[in-house]
């Protein structure tokens, strides 16, 4: 609906508010009045509050509706780190969730009540940004650890997850993992989140949605290594040439500098996970992850870092 | 306390209702976190309350008249 339908639609209701409440004493008195308050004080709301309750819990799973809120932005533009070994960045880009209810598929616990658990904390969060404090970006926790039972919604059962190394290993079992007793987003293990207080300095996949903050564009700044700058004069003093064929490439031959020899970014090839077919919200296995082997021997699972989308304290 | 006439009752019920309303249709229009919890919280409450009042206005007028 419009801008202009809405104004309508409210002067509407408020001439028929005002119609009523005048001329409620010969409402009252005439049948057809009776049946006229009973449409519109009875019918009418019985109908549309289901109406606006679905509607709006079904649009309140969207990612625009968590990110109404400034805070959570930074949460937006980290899921276009192009860096596939982030786990939300790579669920997100891949279609492993929903893209359009990205925040809600992993943040919302598969229980019972965890849509009403969710709400809560949304309220939580709504509270904190009107007359709490915020935390600055990067600095905001969940207010409980992430529950393996989140990612397992998808990944339990799944061939990749059960047969992979790195979940069989001396540290790690798939039976710790199910139980919960070894976190996913251990140190060492999915420990690569958001990363908010980094986001800065991450390549992104396409535009930034949001403006980054000042203070995270600033940390960036800070940790950037000088002598990334060219232009930079070096320590022992003497003016660098920042065109000074440094390292000419083996095979050039007569000295010619292959303009593909020192590519940073170049990914390795993502490997082949793909959700299953037709159905988005039970993706497969995502292919965000360490090293094989490279998994720490087990250790209490009760603090991932997980950056969260709201403001624990 | 005041005592409320069937009038007054029906008119509060209609104050009630049209609050719940506008809340809604704001909601459904631009859905953000605080338009959400003022729906939540304060339209939808209005709207149950004002169908209730409506109902036992209703039910005590018909049971005056005997027609329960």
């Amino acid at each position: 609906m419009s801008t202009p339908l809405f104004a309508i639609f409210l002067l509407a209701a408020a001439i028929f508010a005002v119609f009523l409440w005048v001329r409620l004493p010969k409402l009252i008195g005439a049948r057809s009045g009776r049946i006229l308050l009973l449409l519109a004080l009875f019918v009418a709301p019985l109908l549309l509050i289901p109406v606006g309750v679905g509607k709006s819990l079904h649009d309140s799973k969207r990612k625009d509706f968590c990110t109404s809120c400034h805070e959570m932005r930074v949460y937006d533009v980290s899921l276009q780190i192009d860096d596939s070994e982030y786990v939300p960045a790579n669920h997100y880009q891949n279609r492993l969730v929903p893209q359009e209810t990205a925040c809600y598929t992993c943040h919302t616990d598969y229980t019972l009540f965890g849509d009403v658990k969710a709400k809560m904390s949304g309220m939580k969060h709504l509270w904190v940004h009107y007359f709490g404090d915020v935390p600055e970006p990067g600095e905001t926790k969940l207010y409980s650890p992430y529950p393996n039972d989140n990612c397992l919604q998808c990944h339990r059962g799944g061939k990749r997850f059960e047969k992979k190394g790195s979940h069989n290993s001396d540290g790690v079992t798939v039976e710790m993992l199910y139980a919960n007793q070894k976190s996913c987003v251990s140190k060492g293990c999915h420990d690569k989140i958001h990363d908010i207080s980094h986001l800065a300095s991450q390549d992104l996949w396409g535009e930034p949605r949001w403006p980054l903050p000042e203070s995270l564009i600033k940390r960036a700044k800070e940790e950037a290594p000088a002598a990334e700058d060219p232009f930079a004069e070096p320590a022992g003093g003497g003016a660098k040439d920042p065109f000074a064929d440094e390292k000419p490439a083996p095979d050039a031959g007569g000295g010619a500098v292959d303009p593909f020899a020192n590519e940073p970014d170049v990914k390795p090839a993502e490997p082949d996970a793909k959700p299953a077919e037709g159905d988005a919200a039970k993706p497969a296995e995502p292919d965000a992850k360490p090293a094989e082997g490279d998994v720490k021997p087990a250790e209490p699972s009760t603090t991932p870092q997980a950056p969260k989308n709201g403001d624990a304290k | 306390m005041m005592k409320l006439t069937g009038v007054q009752w029906l008119r509060f019920a209609i104050v009630l209702v049209l609050i719940g309303l506008v809340t809604e249709a704001i909601t459904l229009i631009e859905l953000t976190p605080p338009t959400f919890v003022v729906f939540a919280f304060l339209g939808l409450p209005c709207m149950i309350v004002g169908m209730l009042i409506y109902a036992v206005y209703v039910l005590r007028h018909l049971r005056k008249k005997d027609a329960l």
